[in-house]
This record gives C-alpha cells, structure tokens and sequence, in this order.
C-alpha cells in the first residue's frame, strides 16, 4: 500500500528533513512544494503495522516537521 | 548523470534511422517517380503497422485475461470528437495528418531534395523548429528567455553556413539550386511544423482511459492504428489531387511525377523490392515509430515529458543526415564548416534542454470533492490536458492530481476553465513542486 505524506516546517530544516525522509528505504519519492504545504513524500509499506512502525520510529522523531497530514492512495489512474 | 529513463535511447535511435532517408532515396530519384516512393513506402508501412496493431492486441488478450484490450474500442473512437483539434471527429483528424502532415510533407521534402542538396534540405528541418517556437511563442505565451534566444540564434547560424556552403558546392559541382527548390523547402517546413503540432493534440475518450487504466499496452496499437489510418488515408487522398494536376493546362513537378508514377505502376513488384525502398519501408518507419511509439508508453515521468525531450532530440536528425551525407555520400561540406555546424547543433541541444527544463510546471492539486462522484470524477478530469495521474485518497483530501504543463497559461486553463466550473469539486488546493529530490 502507498500514502503520500504532507508535511509543515519549520524554518531553514527543509534540507535536513529531506535528508531524513530519504535515509527511511520505505519512502519512494520526495518533493518540495510551495503552497500550503512545504513537504510530500510518497511511502510504500506492505501494512498499516508497517505504516505505524515506520511513523512512530522514524517520521516522527524527525526534527522540524510541524505537522503531517497523511493519505492512504486507494487508487491511481494514468493516462 | 545517471540517466533515469533508458527509453531516451529509442527517441535517439529513430532519429539516426531517419537520418539515412535522404541518403537513401537520393538513389531511387533517376528511375523512380517520388509519388511511387511515397505510395509504396505508407502504403505497405500503414497496413503494415495496422496488422501489428491487431497482433499486439491479441497477444495481449491470449496473455492478459483479465487486461483484455477491446478491438472494437479503437473503432468506436474514431467518432469520437477530439476537444484539443478544433472540435472535430477523430478520424477527420487523422486524415489531416495523414495528407498534410505526412504525404504533403514528405512530397515537399524528397522535391526539395530533388532540386537542391541534401545539406540544403536540412535547413528545412532547422526552419521547421524555429517555426514551432514562434507558434508556441504566439500561441501558448511561452516565454522567450535567453536559452530559447539564443536557441534561435544558433539555428539561424547554422542555416547560414548550410546556405553558403551549398551555393558554392552547387556552383563547383555545376547542379544548381533552383529556386523551386527554395519554394519546396518552405513548405516541407510548414506541413513538418503542422505534423509536429497536431499530432501531439491527440485527445483519449472516456472509454479510453477506462481501458489505458485496466492495461498500460492499449495504448501501442492505438498509436500504431492512429499512424496506420493516417499513412493510408492520406495516400489515399492523395491519388485524386494527383490527377488534378494532370488536367491543370500547366505544367508543374507533380504532373511530370504523377505521369512518371503511372508508368512505374506497370513495374511496382520489382520495385517494392529494391533494397531502398525496403529500408525506408522496415527501418525507416516501422521499426523508428515501432521504438517511439514504446518510449511514449513506458515514459517515466522524470523531470521532462516525453515530448520535451522528442523536441530536444529532433535536431538529431537534421545534424547526423548532413554528417552521413558528407561521409556515406560526398555531399560538398567542407570538413571545417561542417565542424562549425555540428557545434552549432549540439549547443542548440543543450540551450534547449536548459529551456525545456525551466519550463516545465509540476504541481499538485488536492481536491475534496461531493459525494458519489468518486466514481465518475477521476476519469472525467483524467482526459485534461496536464493532467498526468490521479490519486484517490483517504484523508483529508478524496484526491490528489499529478500536474504536468510547460506554461502558467496552461495551468490556469486547466484549473480556473476546466476544474474549478465543476460542480463535483468542492475545494482546490494547489501546491507547486519546487523541487524533486533524486533517489
């Protein structure tokens, strides 16, 4: 199962967190945005333990990220 | 640099293989008549390609059971209104690239081969991409920052040195260039910038999407079909206008080619088999269409589209035909200009890459979106120009839309014309990427 992750900041971390997320071998892709959010890190994980795992060991020890506002992806279309 | 996308590779090689053609069918002009050339090669390439088509499809079926691709599918589509060509059905769109875009263009390139030099005809290839940067200039507004000026100023140098270089080999060799030559040109150069632009507006239908979601591979023979009808429509359509050039009371390069063709009617047999005509049939169509037609489908989005990079590579094939026509066929270019050239080219490569690459908008859009219409939504916003995929969500958000466009003027569009008068969608929220992180 896939989630994208998007994160807040705070201020000049964006480069030590983006480090850190992809130090985790379960993040996929990360992208720095502007807009309401600063961060989006896509995760793959075979499980939600696996999920809650990675979360409560690793993202959230993380310094300098504010808040996280995760998304399970149920499901995906490309043309 | 690591490159990401191996699938470049294809892009290139088609280009290579193209670049043989003017060599190639500079043989075949003395005893052929060019409408012959071009009849035998889209002819056999189009059913060709439309019998691969099928194949594909089939296979697909036989392995896939349950990503079958519905046949019937691509038929249904041809009625289907294309939205990013004017509105109209799509077989009418592929007639036109058929005849304007393929045949026309392909009878005003191996004329201008035919009355001036190789070397020269590829300053059409040159005017044919500064042509599409001023469209793109007018019509998208995208904006002309100092790499595409300059992009445009090696161009036009390179054409200089293409123009005097071949004069004076004309001159020394006792061919001149006529200037019908000069006229053919130009208009090899507008029908390639209009194949260029229209063949890119191509616009899936709903069903479509439906089934390029169940199976990636519906795409290849949709391709392969779309190139097919267009090669053999526009053959098609051709023979007609032919024989309005035979009762024009003047006489023009087409009558004489179209009477020549008529008489090469009697031997066709003998000549579909020479080893040229083969060439240009296997290697220059079906197997580079065949390649690219493969990069466009596996294309990972990396951080430029497929056609950004089909754009930056174009200038390969103008620059390998001048280097091969100087070694394989003694064109006149002397060595030192030809070095000049090839630079030229290869900074042009690169100033446009640099281009491409500060243009091009990645953005995600967040929507929340009303209720029931999970199930219609994704695919009715899917067929959106720059809207690349589509995530449904659990959270705070129902989805999330990968965007990717080349001008501010786009991105409006699609947000402000085309999502936000949805009724289905209650809130949009964009975020722009500034930066993908490599892995």
């Amino acid at each position: 199962m896939r989630a994208i992750i998007l994160c807040k900041l705070g201020i000049s971390v964006i480069n030590k967190v983006i480090n850190e997320l992809k130090e985790i071998p379960h993040i996929t892709k990360v992208m720095s945005l502007t807009g309401d959010y600063d961060l989006l890190a896509e995760i793959e994980v075979e499980s939600p333990e696996e999920l809650y795992e990675i979360f409560a060991n690793k993202i959230d020890l993380i310094e300098g990220i504010i808040s996280s506002n995760t998304h399970l992806i149920m499901k995906a279309w490309e043309k | 640099m690591k490159l990401t996308n191996k699938y470049i590779f294809n892009l290139i090689i088609a280009n290579l293989l193209w670049s043989f053609i003017p060599i190639v069918v500079s043989g075949l002009f003395d005893g052929i008549s060019i409408i012959t050339i071009i009849v035998l090669r889209f002819l056999t390439a189009g059913i060709i390609l439309f019998l691969i088509a099928i194949f594909i499809a089939l296979v697909n079926n036989y392995l896939n059971k349950d990503a079958r691709i519905p046949l019937k599918e691509y038929i249904f589509n041809l009625r289907h209104k294309n939205r990013r060509f004017y509105d109209i059905r799509t077989y009418n769109y592929y007639f036109l690239i058929g005849f304007f875009g393929i045949i026309l263009h392909i009878i005003f390139f191996f004329l201008a081969l035919k009355t001036t030099s190789i070397p020269f005809t590829m300053i059409g290839a040159l005017l044919t991409i500064i042509f599409i940067v001023f469209y793109e200039k007018g019509v998208n507004y995208e904006k002309f920052d100092i790499f595409r000026i300059l992009f445009i100023l090696m161009l036009s140098f390179a054409i200089i040195i293409i123009i005097s270089v071949s004069f004076r080999g004309a001159q020394l060799n006792g061919k001149p260039i006529e200037p019908m030559g000069m006229i053919y040109l130009i208009l090899y150069s507008i029908t390639g910038s209009f194949l260029y632009i229209s063949i890119e507006r191509d616009s899936y239908s709903k069903n479509e999407l439906r089934n390029i979601n169940k199976t990636k591979y519906y795409k290849i023979p949709r391709a392969l079909i779309k190139l097919s009808i267009s090669f053999i429509s526009g053959v098609i359509i051709m023979i007609p206008v032919l024989f309005l050039f035979l009762f024009m009371p003047f006489e023009t390069d087409f009558t004489q080619e179209t009477v020549h063709f008529f008489k090469d009617l009697l031997s066709l047999n003998s000549i579909l088999f020479r080893w040229e005509i083969l060439y240009l049939i296997i290697f220059a169509t079906i197997i580079p269409y065949l390649l690219i037609f493969l990069a466009n489908v596996n294309w990972k989005t990396t951080s430029l589209t497929y056609s950004q990079w089909n754009s930056i590579l174009g200038l390969i094939e103008p620059t390998s035909t001048i280097i091969f026509a100087v070694l394989l066929s003694n064109a006149y270019f002397p060595h030192e200009y030809l070095i000049i050239v090839i630079i030229f080219l290869v900074i042009a490569v690169v100033l446009r890459y640099a281009h491409e690459v500060r243009n091009v908008i990645n953005a995600y859009i967040l929507l929340k979106i009303q209720k029931r219409s999970l199930s219609i939504l994704p695919i009715k916003i899917l067929k959106f120009y720059g809207i690349k995929e589509i995530y449904s969500l659990i959270g705070e958000f129902d989805l999330m839309v990968k965007v990717q466009v080349n001008s501010f003027k786009d991105f409006h569009y699609l947000i402000n014309r085309k999502l936000k008068p949805l009724d289905e969608i209650l809130e949009v929220e964009v975020q722009f990427v500034s930066k993908k992180e490599k892995f």
